[in-house]
């Protein structure tokens, strides 16, 4: 039968020296928490672009010429946005060697402060014969068309289903809410195109300040490209063949994010470097200031039967516990802010952000515990090497 | 075997030229001065440091051939000490203390029945929960005496067990080694007390790691 184990002895180690263990694992956990929280904000923002260009469905959006800037905020933050071109550019756009389908979209802004509109929204007209944004959502989950007089709503806009929206003294209906993507998309309502035109004509007299649409004005083409053919490459021969437009492809979107992002990330995984670094040293630090204090108890230890390999496999595991408690609190602490700031912090950094899925925050808790546990193991390496090597003799004599 | 310390600009000699042979079931006592060497022979029997030069033989085997593991478990199963300081570890029960002594190496006894009895026998066991500080002086001494025994070593080094003690547990803690001594134990003991004397069957003196026998006395 055996004695006590190497766990039971290390826990209690931990327990009875409470001030010791709390400090380290705070210092560990804030190292963790920051380092969990940087991942999930880095890995949230590439699941919603991932999400949301899967949503827009297409490869390829034409704008008017200088409005590639306000469409993209408006599609990664939900600014609400309007411009205007020429229908007859999707007849220029449709004809381009490349192209499968091209569809025509308006984007309008809703009046802020009016008593016409319901709110500062950003509308996007579709057409239901050639969509391949919405009508795919329609197909599958509202299983009819979608009433002249009725809206798809964004995830963020809270009228439910059913209940009634204003715009420009058009009166719509809430048929149906799509899920959530994390970008602009989600603060996005989306109307029959003939019904924006509808509603234009009528704010003359309907809304506090009248909506200026033509019906042979747009604001945007968005393409599909076919398979055999690269997105850039078609949106060079657009550049080339259609006049006065701007071209936005999917992977470019996601590259201007990333560029947004970049300097921010790299600055905070230099942070974290550092931190991480300094709390290394430190757990170091305090690791070899405790086996000094302990010497006595190790050179007990050895004389009563204790190798030279259990001295060391004790520091050891008691570092690898203290650091799983410290990456604990890290990421229960990172999620915990995450999860109550995320749309702070999407805000403020103007980057969309979708909560990364089961699996891939599972990866991140596992990193980030494993980078934790990690850190315990290297600080406490040497401390463990120097204790599991001293003479028994040398160790109690010294730790009087 | 000769031990010299090292200090960097000087060295000290603690044990100079010993040759001691201690038979099996004998109860010998060193006494001497302060800093004359006692604890560091001890601790040369006991494998806890390497002489400088010479042999440390255990039923004619030499201690220090032996790897680390080996030794270790050679001062586990046949070695029990009893140090001078409170040799308890401070964040395990007094009961944990005693387990201790049997979580190095497999032993093939029921460990809380072994140590439920030592501590019935040193009368602690009342404390079997209590932590170290909440003990005294002659209450460590016990417990410590207590692991010493935990794995029923064959040769038990006590460092001065019954210094700082009042005079009653210092009996109290001589009739303890006096018990394991008839049971069959080797006893090396470092004391100064006058009440221990009788029980020895062999006296030694150190002085300046100088080891000199006084009389033997078979008993």
């Amino acid at each position: 039968m055996k004695g006590l184990g190497l766990l039971q002895l290390s826990r209690q180690n931990l327990r009875r020296r409470l001030f010791r263990t709390l400090a380290v694992a705070t210092c560990l956990g804030l190292v963790t928490g920051i380092l969990f929280s940087e991942s999930l904000i880095a890995e949230g923002v590439q699941r919603s672009l991932q999400v949301g260009i899967a949503r827009l469905g297409a490869d390829i959006l034409v704008v008017p010429y200088g409005q590639e800037m306000p469409v993209q905020t408006s599609l990664l933050t939900g600014e609400p946005t309007s411009f205007y071109m020429n229908r007859s550019v999707e007849r220029q756009i449709a004809v381009v060697l490349g192209v499968e389908r091209t569809s025509s979209q308006l984007f309008i802004a809703s009046l802020q402060r009016a008593s016409c509109c319901s709110g500062f929204f950003q509308l996007i007209a579709f057409e239901p014969q050639s969509d391949f944004t919405i009508t795919p959502w329609l197909k599958s989950n509202l299983k009819r068309p979608l009433g002249s007089d009725e809206v798809i709503v964004g995830s963020k806009i809270f009228t439910p289903e059913g209940g009634e929206l204003l715009f420009y003294g058009h009166r719509f209906t809430v048929a149906g809410k799509l899920e959530p993507t994390g970008m602009g998309l989600d603060a996005a309502v989306f109307i029959p195109i003939q019904t924006a035109y509808l509603m234009a004509a009528e704010s003359i007299v309907k809304a506090e300040r009248p909506l200026a649409i033509k019906p042979d004005q747009i604001s945007a083409v968005l393409v599909k490209v076919d398979s055999a053919t690269l997105p850039d490459i078609v949106a060079s021969r657009i550049t080339r063949n259609v006049e006065h437009v701007s071209v936005i492809t999917s992977v470019r979107l996601v590259k201007s994010v990333g560029e947004h992002l970049s300097g921010l990330i790299q600055s905070l995984f230099l942070l974290t470097g550092t931190l991480w670094a300094v709390s290394t040293l430190l757990v170091g630090t305090i690791f070899s200031m405790t086996m000094n204090e302990r010497r006595r108890e190790i050179g007990l230890l050895r004389a009563i039967g204790a190798t030279g390999r259990f001295i060391f496999k004790m520091v050891i595991t008691e570092a690898a516990l203290l650091t799983f408690i410290g990456g604990l609190l890290g990421v229960v602490g990172g999620g915990a802010i995450m999860f109550s700031f995320s749309l702070l912090i999407s805000k403020s950094l103007e980057v969309p952000y979708l909560w990364p899925t089961f699996v891939q925050v599972s990866e991140m808790i596992a990193i980030s515990m494993a980078i934790a546990i990690l850190t315990g193991l290297l600080a406490s390496l040497y401390p463990a090497v120097v204790a599991s090597r001293m003479e028994p003799l040398y160790a109690i004599r010294s730790g009087e | 075997m000769t031990k010299i310390y090292d200090c960097g600009h000087y060295q000290v000699a603690a044990v100079k030229n010993i040759d001691l042979e201690v038979r099996k079931k004998h109860f010998v006592l060193i006494a001497g001065r302060s800093g004359s060497g006692k604890t560091t022979l001890l601790s040369l029997i006991g494998g806890l440091t390497r002489p400088t030069s010479g042999y440390i033989l255990f039923e004619g085997s030499d201690i220090w051939a032996l790897d680390d593991r080996s030794l270790s478990r050679m001062r586990n199963r046949r070695i029990g000490f009893i140090f001078q300081f409170a040799s308890l570890i401070p964040t395990l029960t007094v009961n944990d203390n005693l387990k201790l002594a049997a979580s190095f190496h497999e032993v093939d006894y029921d460990v809380g029945g072994r140590a439920k009895d030592l501590l019935a026998l040193v009368g602690m066991s009342e404390k079997a929960e209590a932590y170290p500080n909440q003990l005294s002086g002659g209450q460590l001494k016990r417990v410590a005496i207590a692991r010493a025994l935990m794995n029923s070593p064959d040769l038990i080094l006590a460092d001065e067990p019954t210094g700082d003690l009042d005079e009653e547990t210092e009996k109290e803690i001589v009739q303890i080694l006096k018990k394991t001594n008839e049971d069959g134990a080797t006893v090396v003991l470092v004391s100064h007390s006058p009440d221990i004397a009788p029980f020895a069957t062999r006296r030694f003196r150190m002085s300046h790691g100088i080891l000199t026998e006084e009389d033997e006395v078979v008993r």
